[in-house]
């Protein structure tokens, strides 16, 4: 059976290793990527089935305008974006860009760290299959 | 304690007036009434009297001879010289008329309306006559003791009475000319009096309002007092700065003022023109003291502003400063968090009991840290004034309250709390689910934490009018009635677990409050030490109607 590929976009090293270790016990072909750059170049390459995508990284909301471009491009727009973030404002961000009715949303879901990771492969389920 | 008797000035000289004119004008009347007028009584009756005895000796050797001429001469002398004459005429031995004034034929009545008594040779009476009311005087004439005629003379009342009318008129005259000057005068008067009183009244409202610029009303005086305004420049009393020069002013200075300690200087001061001006002059010193605490005002004013900016900075930094902290310290312990969380959920395959034992151990004190940090960030929105508000319609118990028993489950199993959940299925509001979860989370996680173990939860929310009334009850031990007000403040713990140590933050029930706040509610809470404790919250159904109520 094809393993589903989910790629995690992270600059924390621990979780991106957490993380990675939880999915892959669940049978996902997890790869990691520590910037927004490194990530959409893994994004084009690789054509994941979920990307995990954290908001504050490098910059504030570097992730939420990492989504936001994803969404506009023809070739990626399809795959499905889960945003993790310490900050609980990060789904205001989400539910703004839901709110303001455009054709596109930035995210398909939003958890706050610390993530349960049942609640994780249960979400990652919902999104991927 | 310092008492203020009421002034009214206006009022008080208006009725001051008043009552000395009332009172010269009930004097006056009663001097007319009581003296003037029986004097004027007496003196008419006395000139009849002395008109009469003239006549009646010059008449006496003309009625002897019976030399009608002449006494038509005598009593007709007498006629023009007096105003106040009815009629004068004399009668013989026989009441018989002799002579008499008038022009038109003599009524004989006149001869009987005062007759003489044989044994007096002269009286006066009041009578009636057709010439009106007369004071008639009957004097005897006589030739040697014998009585030979009688001479009349009639003094018209009608011409006194005229003439005291005249003298009223007047009277009242004088009288409504006093009145009305005396009206202007005190309204001038009370003006000058009340007129600065007003100007400070009004400076007083300007300063309620904070306008502290309108001390440049005060500006318009020449006031020594203020050194701006003085021409004295060489003057050494308004050295060291050019303070107010309170030392010229005999009172006191007002509390705080600086004292011009240059004592030596004053007798150089009091040649000053100005101060001449203001000396003795209370407004002046009111005004004088206005403008010091005006003065005074505006400079704690500046130093508020300037320290309450500095504080405000200060305090936005230390907030962002604890944000970050607390962000870089969620991110290490939700990773720590997410790894033991794994490890129990047997992700990585199943734990020995006792390893079980020792991460749940981990676990559990990682899941406080969140908590503690989560409170410490939301505190630090809140005081940024970035706590952001997202109302929406939504289902409480539903949306908020299930979603939260189902996040604290693991605390609430951990102490063996029974939660019964009576809150209305078809419960709707118009509130921030976020924010919501977050006063139930800490409603919900305080009764595990300072509840009894083994003990129970209830949670109700119903339909008030336009309220929602939720209740957080639990059989905990509570805290004592007067300290529930405190438990809202910020870092407040008051709350003992039954280990004894407090747990927490102290800030749960401050960010509740200000959530419920924020929803145009209120919070408090209510119990009996030792017994129960309730959280109540009544939230508007919808945020529309918080915002008219308010």
């Amino acid at each position: 059976m094809n393993r589903k590929k989910i790629l995690i976009i992270d600059d924390d090293p621990s979780f991106l290793e957490i993380c990675s270790a939880i999915l892959e016990e669940s049978d996902y072909h997890v790869d990691t990527a520590s910037s927004s750059k490194e990530g959409l170049e893994k994004l084009v390459s690789q054509r994941p089935d979920l990307v995990l995508l954290d908001i504050m990284m490098a910059t504030m909301d570097e992730g939420l305008s990492f989504a936001t471009s994803i969404r506009q491009r023809e070739d990626l727009h399809k795959i499905p974006i889960m945003i993790v973030s310490a900050q609980p404002d990060a789904e205001k961000g989400y539910q703004r860009s839901v709110d303001r009715e455009m054709d596109w949303i930035s995210a398909d879901m939003f958890m706050e760290k610390p993530i349960n990771p049942q609640d994780l492969l249960h979400n990652v389920r919902l999104l991927i299959e | 304690m310092m008492r203020f008797g009421k002034l009214k000035v206006k009022q008080k000289i208006a009725v001051s007036t008043a009552v000395v004119i009332l009172f010269f004008s009930l004097v006056s009347w009663l001097s007319i009434q009581f003296v003037v007028l029986p004097s004027l009584t007496d003196e008419i009756t006395n000139r009849g009297e002395i008109i009469a005895n003239g006549i009646a000796l010059r008449a006496q050797q003309y009625l002897t001879a019976d030399d009608r001429p002449n006494l038509l001469d005598v009593i007709f002398t007498e006629k023009w010289m007096e105003p106040y004459l009815a009629y004068i005429f004399i009668i013989n031995e026989v009441d018989g008329v002799v002579v008499h004034t008038l022009l038109q034929p003599f009524p004989q009545y006149l001869v009987r309306v005062n007759p003489l008594p044989a044994d007096r040779i002269q009286h006066t009476r009041l009578v009636k006559t057709s010439f009106g009311s007369v004071y008639d005087t009957a004097m005897a004439i006589q030739e040697e003791s014998h009585r030979i005629g009688t001479v009349r003379v009639g003094l018209s009342k009608v011409l006194v009475d005229e003439t005291m009318g005249r003298l009223a008129n007047i009277f009242l005259a004088v009288l409504v000319l006093i009145i009305s000057i005396a009206l202007v005068l005190t309204n001038w008067f009370s003006r000058q009096i009340t007129g600065p009183i007003l100007d400070l009244r009004d400076l007083t409202r300007d300063l309620i309002s904070c306008n502290f610029q309108a001390c440049g009303h005060l500006g318009k005086r020449v006031e020594c007092w203020l050194v701006k305004d003085c021409s004295q420049l060489m003057c050494s009393a308004y050295e060291r700065g050019r303070p107010p020069c309170w030392l010229m002013d005999n009172p006191p200075p007002p509390h705080g003022a600086e004292v011009n300690p240059l004592a030596s200087k004053l007798e150089e001061c009091s040649r000053c023109q100005v101060y001449k001006e203001n000396v003795g002059d209370e407004i002046e010193q009111l005004a004088a003291a206005f403008c010091h605490m005006i003065h005074k005002l505006d400079l704690y004013q500046e130093e508020l502003k300037l320290t309450n900016e500095d504080l405000r900075k200060l305090n936005r930094n230390y907030m962002e400063m604890l944000r970050f902290v607390s962000h870089e310290l969620k991110t290490p312990i939700a990773n720590s968090s997410m790894s033991a969380q794994a490890l129990l959920q047997s992700i990585f395959g199943t734990l020995t009991p006792p390893q079980e034992k020792m991460v749940k151990h981990i676990y559990s004190n990682l899941s406080t840290s969140v908590e503690m940090v989560k409170n410490y960030l939301d505190l630090s929105r809140i005081e940024t004034g970035e706590l952001l508000f997202q109302p929406r319609r939504l289902h409480l118990a539903s949306e908020v309250v299930a979603p939260t028993l189902i996040s604290l489950s693991i605390l609430i199993t951990a102490n063996r709390i029974r939660v019964e959940d009576l809150t209305d299925e078809g419960l709707v509001l118009e509130g921030d689910e976020e924010l919501l979860r977050v006063v139930y989370s800490n409603l919900i996680g305080n009764a595990c934490k300072y509840g009894r173990k083994g003990g129970v939860i209830r949670l109700r929310g119903k339909n008030q009018g336009t309220l929602c009334r939720l209740e957080v009850w639990n059989d905990g031990p509570g805290i004592a009635g007067e300290k529930m007000g405190q438990l809202f403040q910020k870092f407040c713990r008051i709350q003992q677990s039954p280990e004894g140590a407090a747990k927490g933050t102290g800030l749960g029930l401050f960010i509740s409050r200000t959530i419920v706040e924020l929803h145009g509610g209120k919070i408090w809470a209510e119990g009996v030490e030792g017994e129960w404790i309730q959280f109540v919250i009544e939230l508007p159904k919808s945020q529309e109607g918080s915002r008219e109520n308010e």
